[in-house]
């Protein structure tokens, strides 16, 4: 089948939906059309698009929860929708992920602890669960972890709340996470410092993310961070531009990617133009 | 005579089992111009909320407000009967949309009946008149009428439900709206067509508006003044342009470094030093101090006075003196 050259690999692939429109007609939805994407060890991709676009669904492929219409993801080389067995579960644990929704995606009766604890002693038997969950909490800035891991998640506020979803995610030592729009609910101001969380665990241990948001800036800045990795611009379930970050943002080829850049709020190019008098 | 004028504003929410009160908003002061469009901006639980449900009379307990008054042109409405409020101001006069108004909704409840509660809750019965007046406004926001009155909730986009919740707020043409975060949830494409349908109810219906958002980078897009809040406090008020090209109060400068352009380097991107306050803690002097690099002694003990620093109100201790 494909090469084990990347660690997620989607090759062709289509999801469609089909909605019923009034009582006899029926729509197609073409959630992805044709995307090709290939993830390696310590990659970045940073997926931008409005909403609709098809971002969460490629997401949802990616962690083996939408099989495709048509086309193939991989995880090492092999169809995910295919793994069984041991196979299946060293694929869960090395692709996990961070959902758009933290208010939904905590259970609110368990403690921080507990929702941590869980997931650690599924995926590491072996280890001191309540050590490694205060350790995760430390990883992610939520210190000092005693007084989190007796919190319940309607306790701690939204940006708080994501940072748990994240250290969840990590509890099963993961080579790749996904993290859907991560910082749409939590202050612009607070983002940043969100991003610079991904940057050091990125350079703690070998990982790989998918980081979907529609802030352009915010994406930028990530990448930039990291070193590596480039952005895929993503509309109506197909990549329309993909590349390094500084190219796309100064040199955009495709309309779409230039609607975007002009709609991202920008306050030095709003301090530019001032002084231009445009 | 501003239009709206809120003085030495107090509230508090009473949280019984932990015998503590949240201070919400500490002796906040602000105006708002006829006409204008007004930005309140502020981080998560700095308060934007609480004042605006403050001068709606929206607040329910365990909120309570705990001082201070709100002047509309010259009323205090805070002393007026709920009655005569609900009568004379709310939603005939001063109007809002909700926060996460995507949330507000009855499922169950075409879009066409909205108008109608909404008008029935004033008083106003007449459907035929209701909905003629529920069509202008709906044409006004972009949205076609005989299509989206029979639609349900969950059949809009996103950005639709957010252009329905404003035409509700326009329905009995009042003079001032309060926008609580409408662009929050939105990507930035549909952002920047609410941004755009905002300035066109100033410019051509003349509503003045009061935009609440978090984000500061979208303000010079859509106001012309800006109210900075950090815990229940204003920090800085002053106009956009000179606010954003040179922020005074160190809040703000923050605040201004933190959110990313498009050409930013990643070194000049720096998150705001040190944790959000906790709401429960009441800190002493300046609620920034904690993260304030400016911080001087003073600054812990004494909170700083209003300065005004060239017709800027700034509220620290650096323009003392
Ligand atoms: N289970 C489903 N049934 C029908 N349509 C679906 C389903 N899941 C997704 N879609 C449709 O597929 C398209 C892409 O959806 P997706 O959730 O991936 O977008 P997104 O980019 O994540 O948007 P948002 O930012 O709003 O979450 C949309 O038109 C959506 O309505
Ligand atoms: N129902 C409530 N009970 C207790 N505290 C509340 C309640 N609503 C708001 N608060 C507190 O009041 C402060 C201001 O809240 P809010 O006005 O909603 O902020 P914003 O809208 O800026 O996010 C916060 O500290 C918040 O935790
Ligand atoms: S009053 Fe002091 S602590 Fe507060 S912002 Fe000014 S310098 Fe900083
Ligand atoms: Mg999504
Ligand atoms: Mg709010």
């Amino acid at each position: 089948m494909g090469s084990d050259e990347y660690l997620v690999e989607l090759k062709d692939v289509c999801v469609y939906f089909t909605e019923r429109v009034g009582l006899f007609r029926k729509r197609v939805i073409k959630a992805l059309d044709h995307v090709s994407l290939g993830i390696r060890e310590n990659d970045v991709i940073a997926v931008v698009g409005e909403s609709g676009a098809g971002k969460t669904t490629m997401g949802r492929v990616i962690l083996g929860l939408q099989k495709p219409t048509s086309g193939l993801a991989l995880f090492r080389g092999k169809d995910i929708y295919s793994l069984r067995g041991r196979e299946f579960e060293e694929f869960r644990r090395s692709v996990q992920w961070v959902p758009q929704d933290p208010y939904s995606s905590l259970d609110p009766s368990l403690t921080i602890g507990e929702q941590l604890m869980a997931p650690i002693r599924r995926w590491n038997p072996k280890v001191n669960a309540e050590a490694r969950a205060e350790e995760l909490l430390k990883l992610v800035g939520l210190v000092p972890p005693s007084f989190y891991m007796n919190k319940y998640p309607h306790q701690l506020s939204g940006g708080q709340r994501q940072r748990v979803a994240i250290a969840r995610s990590l509890a099963s030592n993961p080579r790749l996470i996904v993290a859907d729009e991560p910082v749409t609910m939590i202050d612009s101001s607070l983002r940043i410092g969100f991003v610079n969380t991904f940057i050091e665990l990125m350079r703690r241990s070998s990982l790989s993310l998918v980081f979907i948001t529609h802030d352009l800036a915010l994406a930028r800045i990530l990448l930039l961070k990291s070193g590596r990795g480039r952005i895929v611009i993503l509309r109506n379930g197909r990549i329309v531009e993909e590349g390094d970050v500084n190219e796309i943002i100064n040199n955009p080829k495709d309309e779409y990617t230039k609607v975007l850049i002009n709609a991202a709020p920008d306050l030095k190019r709003w301090l530019k133009n001032r002084e231009e008098g445009v | 005579m501003p239009l709206l004028s809120v003085r030495n504003l107090n509230v508090e929410y009473r949280l019984p089992d932990l015998k503590i009160a949240v201070k919400a908003l500490k002796g906040v002061s602000m105006d708002v111009n006829k006409g204008e469009i007004v930005s309140i901006v502020g981080e998560s639980g700095s308060g934007k909320s609480t004042l605006a449900l403050a001068i709606m009379r929206m607040l329910k307990p365990p909120a309570v407000v705990r001082g201070g008054s709100i002047y509309y042109n010259g009323v205090d409405i805070l002393s007026l009967s709920e009655h005569e409020f609900n009568l004379k101001y709310k939603w005939v006069k001063v109007s809002m949309v909700p926060q996460a108004s995507q949330n507000i909704f009855n499922p169950t409840m075409r879009i066409k009946d909205h108008f109608l509660d909404t008008a029935r809750a004033h008083g106003i019965s007449d459907e035929a008149e209701v909905l003629k007046r529920a069509s202008e406004v709906l044409e006004f926001t972009k949205l076609d009428p005989a299509r989206v009155f029979n639609l349900y909730p969950h059949q809009l986009s996103g950005g639709m439900k957010q252009r329905v919740a404003i035409a509700l707020s326009l329905l009995l043409n009042p003079e001032l709206v309060i926008m609580d975060e409408p662009t929050a949830a939105l990507d930035v494409v549909t952002q920047m067509e609410i941004l755009k349908l905002v300035k066109m109810i100033n410019e051509e219906l003349g509503t003045t508006i009061i935009f609440i958002t978090h984000d500061i980078s979208i303000v010079p897009m859509i106001a012309s003044r800006v109210i900075v809040l950090y815990n229940g406090e204003v920090m800085e008020i002053g106009p956009t342009e000179d606010v954003i090209v040179d922020p005074k109060h160190p809040y703000t400068k923050a605040l201004v470094q933190s959110i990313p352009s498009l050409s930013s380097s990643p070194e000049e991107v720096r998150p705001i030093p040190g944790e959000p306050p906790n709401p429960l803690e009441d800190i002493q002097g300046c609620p920034f101090w904690p993260r304030c690099q400016y911080a001087m002694d003073v600054c812990k003990v004494e909170k700083p006075g209003e300065y005004n620093v060239n017709g800027r109100v700034v509220r620290c201790h650096l323009y003392g003196k």
